[in-house]
C-alpha cells in the first residue's frame, strides 16, 4: 500500500520527500543544541507539596464539559436608548400624612385615596420612558427569540450562561430579590385578608422606585382569580398589597450603580 | 532562530498532506462552540424585568385593633346616662362585636389610654405605634339640645397613618347599642370586605326543663345577645321561627295538645294570629323575599309535602306531589328558586326546584343524609346539615359542586345564615341526658368557631336582615 503510493508520486514530490526529510533530520540536529543565552528553569509558581489522600475525591470536581448552546443573549445588545435620563438627586422619603380635618362632623368626606395623593415630584419627570420601552422596530441583530428555541430547559440555560458578567447580573438580581422580597412579606402579612378562595387572588403591582430605594409612585395594580365568592375581598387584598409596599419603602441596600434595573420592579402578591 | 525553524518544519509537514486535507485547512476553521463566549457585556445590569412572588400565609393572627373609650366634648346627661358612660359602654360594645366575628383581636377600653376629644380626627399615631396594632378606632358621643345622640366612628391605620372609614350616627340614647353595632359594622366591612351583621336581631327557641319535658318559647335578641326577650310563655311548644324580611312579624310552628299551628307574631304589636291549623304534623315555615309568603312542610297519612300559603292567611297551595317526605323549603334571595329535602331516591337529599314546584332536580349525591337546606342571603351557597354518623353543618354551591363541612362535633344542625351570607348560626346538642342545646355560629373559613351566649340554652336560631 505504502509503496503503491510511492510508486504514484512524481519527482516534485520525490524532492519534497527528501528535502522534507533531510530538513527533519537537520533540525533534529539543530535542537539537540543550545543556542543563545541558557536560562536556569524558573517556576512562576513556586512548587507546592501534594497529599495524595485517596485515590477517588468523595465528589468528582473536573469541569464538567457543557453541551448545552451558550445564552442567547449574555449582554447588553445594543443599547439604542438615546441617553438614559440623567438621574436625579434621590428624592427624600417622606410618608404622607391623611390630611387632617380640623371639624369633627360625621359626615364623610372625600378622602385622599393612595391614587389620589399629590404626586411628589417624579425622579425623572417628563424624559421617563415608560416602564416597558417599546421594542425598536429597527433590526438589532440580537437575534431576538432565538433563546426561545435553544432554551427549553431554562436552568440548564442559566448554568451555560456562565460567563463572568451574566453570574454576576444573577447575583445582583438574587441580592435584590432578597432585599425587596423579605421586606415586603411582613407587611404583607399582617395585612389580614379572610374569605373563601382568597387563595385564587394575586395582585400584581407595578411601582416605581427613586434612586435612594423609596416609592415613586405605583404604574399598575391589577389581580387575576378573581370570582364571585372572594370578589368581596378584592378591593382588600390589593389595598394590603399597596399597603406592605408603602411600608417596606424605602428599600435599603439597593445597590446603586444598578438602579437602571430596579427602578421599576413588578411584584406578585399572593396569599396561601 | 529555534521558532523559525519550527515554523518551517510545521509547513513542511503539512504539505505532505493530500490535496483535500489542504484545501480544507485553507478555510477558516470554524470556531467550536465553546470558544464562542462573547466578550463580557459592559455593564452587569441584569437585563430581564425584576419580577418576583410574595407570598403570605393565609392562616394569620387577628388583627390587632385598639379601641380607646369614645370621647366626649363634655359630659352630658341623656336618658341613658351620661355621653361619658356611654363613650365607654359605646367602645366595650366595638370591642366585643370585634372580637366575636373571629376576625379580630381588639384592645380596650380598658387598659387603653382615653382620648381626647381633638384626638378624634387627629389621632397621635406615634404614640400608638409602640402597641404593635395594625389598626385604631376612635370615635365621640355627643348629645345634642333635641335630646340625640351623634355617635362619630372612625377607624385608622397606625403603621401607614391614614384614615381608613369615618361614620356618623344619630340615634335616639336608648338605642345607643344599635350605634355601637353601626361602627362596629362599619369597621368589619372595612378591614374584611364583606357586608355588615352586627346590627342585627336573632329568634330562637329557648330551652328549659328536663329533656323529656322540655319547655320551648320563642325569644329574640340582638346580634350579640343583648335586649334578650321571650315572646311566648312555654304553655305550648314553639319551634323553627323566621324572622320576616322587614322585621316586623316572626312565623313559627306551635304545637299545642293535637293541634298544630303556624303562626305570625307581628313584633310591633306584640299579638299574634294563626296563618295555618291543622292536625297533621306542620314545621319549617319560611318566608318568601318579599314577605307576601310563607312555605311550609305539612305531613298526611305517611307523606310530607311542601305548601305555600299567603302570609295573611288563607288556603295552602302544594308545590311537591312525591310519594316520599318532601320538607324544609327555603326560597333563593331572588325568590325564583326552593331548595329543599326529600328522601324520593332513599334517603334525604337536597333538591331544588322553581318556585311554582316545577324542574325538580337533585343537587347533594354524598354519602349520608342531607337536612335542613338554606339559601344563603347572598345565593352563591346553600347551608345544610349533613348526617352520617354525627350532625355537621356545610355548604354546597346551588347547583350542588364545592361541599365543605364547617363543624366537626357531636349533633350541630339547623343553619341560619348571617344576613352578609359569610357566618352561620346552628345549634349544637351534647351527648347524653344531660346534653345541653346551645347556639353556635361559624364563618365559611370554619376556622372562627363561637358560642352565642343566651340565657337558658337554645336551639333553631333564625338571623334576621341587617336592620333597616
Amino acid at each position: 500500500m505504502a509503496s503503491n503510493r510511492l510508486d504514484r508520486l512524481d519527482t516534485t514530490e520525490r524532492a519534497g520527500l527528501g528535502l522534507a526529510i533531510a530538513a527533519h533530520i537537520i533540525l533534529l540536529g539543530l535542537l539537540s543544541f543550545q543556542f543563545g543565552p541558557s536560562d536556569p528553569a524558573q517556576f512562576s509558581n513556586p512548587p507546592m507539596a501534594v497529599d495524595i489522600i485517596a485515590e477517588v475525591a468523595p465528589v468528582a470536581t473536573a469541569p464538567e464539559i457543557n453541551a448545552a448552546p451558550p445564552a442567547a443573549r449574555l449582554g447588553d445588545p445594543d443599547s439604542r436608548e438615546a441617553s438614559p435620563p440623567p438621574p436625579a438627586p434621590p428624592v427624600p422619603v417622606v410618608r404622607q400624612r391623611p390630611p387632617v380635618l380640623s371639624k369633627v362632623e360625621p359626615m364623610r368626606q372625600p378622602r385622599p385615596t393612595p391614587h389620589a395623593q399629590p404626586q411628589r415630584p417624579s425622579a425623572t419627570p417628563a424624559v421617563n420612558p415608560p416602564s416597558r420601552p417599546a421594542r425598536d422596530p429597527r433590526p438589532s441583530g440580537a437575534l431576538d427569540g432565538i433563546a426561545a428555541g435553544v432554551a427549553r430547559d431554562a436552568q440548564r440555560n442559566a448554568r451555560a450562561a456562565t460567563p463572568p458578567a451574566v453570574q454576576s447580573a444573577a447575583a445582583i438580581r438574587a441580592d435584590i430579590r432578597v432585599s425587596i422580597n423579605s421586606e415586603v412579606r411582613t407587611p404583607w402579612n399582617a395585612c389580614r385578608v379572610s374569605g373563601i378562595d382568597v387563595d385564587q387572588l394575586k395582585t400584581t403591582i407595578v411601582f416605581r422606585l427613586t434612586q435612594s430605594g423609596g416609592l415613586d409612585r405605583m404604574v399598575s395594580v391589577n389581580t387575576a382569580g378573581v370570582n364571585d365568592s372572594n370578589r368581596p375581598q378584592l378591593q382588600r387584598f390589593e389595598e394590603c398589597a399597596r399597603r406592605a409596599i408603602q411600608l417596606a419603602t424605602p428599600f435599603a441596600n439597593l445597590p446603586q450603580e444598578h438602579y437602571t434595573y430596579w427602578q421599576t420592579y413588578t411584584l406578585d402578591f399572593e396569599k396561601r | 532562530m529555534t521558532r523559525t525553524l519550527l515554523g518551517f518544519t510545521i509547513a513542511l509537514v503539512a504539505a505532505l498532506l493530500s490535496g483535500q486535507s489542504t484545501a480544507s485547512l485553507a478555510q477558516p476553521a470554524p470556531a467550536p462552540v465553546t470558544a464562542a463566549q462573547p466578550a463580557p457585556a459592559p455593564s452587569t445590569t441584569p437585563q430581564a424585568p425584576p419580577r418576583e412572588t410574595v407570598t403570605g400565609d393565609l392562616v394569620q393572627e387577628r388583627t390587632s385593633i385598639i379601641v380607646p373609650v369614645f370621647a366626649t366634648p363634655g359630659s352630658v346627661d341623656t336618658a341613658a346616662g351620661t355621653t361619658a358612660v356611654l363613650g365607654r359602654q359605646i367602645a366595650e360594645v366595638i370591642a366585643a362585636d370585634l372580637e366575636r366575628s373571629g376576625l379580630y383581636a381588639p384592645s380596650g377600653p380598658d387598659g387603653v389610654r382615653a382620648i381626647a376629644m381633638g384626638e378624634v380626627t387627629a389621632p397621635q399615631f406615634a404614640g400608638w405605634r409602640g402597641s404593635g396594632a395594625e389598626s385604631l378606632v376612635h370615635g365621640f358621643v355627643r348629645a345634642d339640645g333635641a335630646g340625640n345622640l351623634t355617635v362619630g366612628c372612625y377607624l385608622y391605620d397606625i403603621a401607614l397613618g391614614s384614615e381608613l372609614s369615618r361614620n356618623g350616627f344619630v340615634v335616639q340614647p336608648r338605642d345607643w347599642r344599635r350605634a355601637a353595632h353601626r361602627c362596629a359594622d362599619a369597621i368589619y366591612s372595612r378591614l374584611s370586605g364583606e357586608a355588615p351583621f352586627f346590627d342585627s336581631r336573632i329568634a330562637y327557641i329557648a330551652e328549659t326543663g328536663p329533656k323529656d319535658a322540655r319547655i320551648k318559647r320563642l325569644a329574640i335578641m340582638d346580634s350579640d345577645g343583648a335586649n334578650h326577650r321571650f315572646i311566648t310563655n312555654g304553655q305550648a311548644i314553639a319551634l323553627t321561627p323566621r324572622f320576616s324580611p322587614d322585621y316586623s312579624r316572626i312565623v313559627y310552628v306551635s304545637y299545642l295538645a293535637n293541634s298544630v299551628r303556624v303562626y305570625v307574631y307581628d313584633v310591633g304589636s306584640g299579638t299574634q294570629r294563626v296563618v295555618h291549623e291543622s292536625s297533621n304534623a306542620s314545621f319549617a315555615p319560611r318566608w318568601s323575599p318579599d314577605g307576601r309568603f310563607i312555605l311550609f312542610s305539612m305531613a298526611a297519612a305517611g307523606n310530607a309535602d311542601i305548601y305555600r300559603i299567603p302570609a295573611d292567611g288563607g288556603p295552602p297551595r302544594r308545590l311537591t306531589d312525591s310519594p316520599g317526605i318532601d320538607v324544609g323549603g327555603s326560597y333563593s334571595p331572588d325568590g325564583r328558586r326552593i331548595v329543599f329535602e326529600s328522601d324520593r331516591s332513599g334517603a334525604q337529599q337536597i333538591y331544588v326546584m322553581n318556585a311554582d314546584g316545577s324542574d325538580q332536580q337533585r343537587i347533594s349525591f354524598g354519602g349520608g343524609r342531607y337536612a335542613t337546606p338554606e339559601w344563603s342571603p347572598r345565593a352563591d351557597l346553600i347551608a345544610f346539615t349533613r348526617i352520617a354518623g354525627n350532625f355537621r353543618i356545610g355548604v354546597m354551591t346551588p347547583s350542588g359542586g364545592g361541599e365543605r363541612l364547617l363543624t366537626d362535633s357531636w349533633q350541630d344542625e339547623a343553619p341560619t345564615w348571617a344576613p352578609n351570607g359569610r357566618i352561620i348560626q346552628f345549634f349544637r346538642t351534647t351527648q347524653g341526658r344531660d346534653g345541653r342545646s346551645q347556639i353556635f355560629q361559624v364563618d365559611l373559613t370554619g376556622v372562627n368557631l363561637r358560642r352565642l351566649p343566651t340565657p337558658v340554652d337554645g336551639s333553631d336560631p333564625a338571623w334576621g336582615p341587617v336592620l333597616p
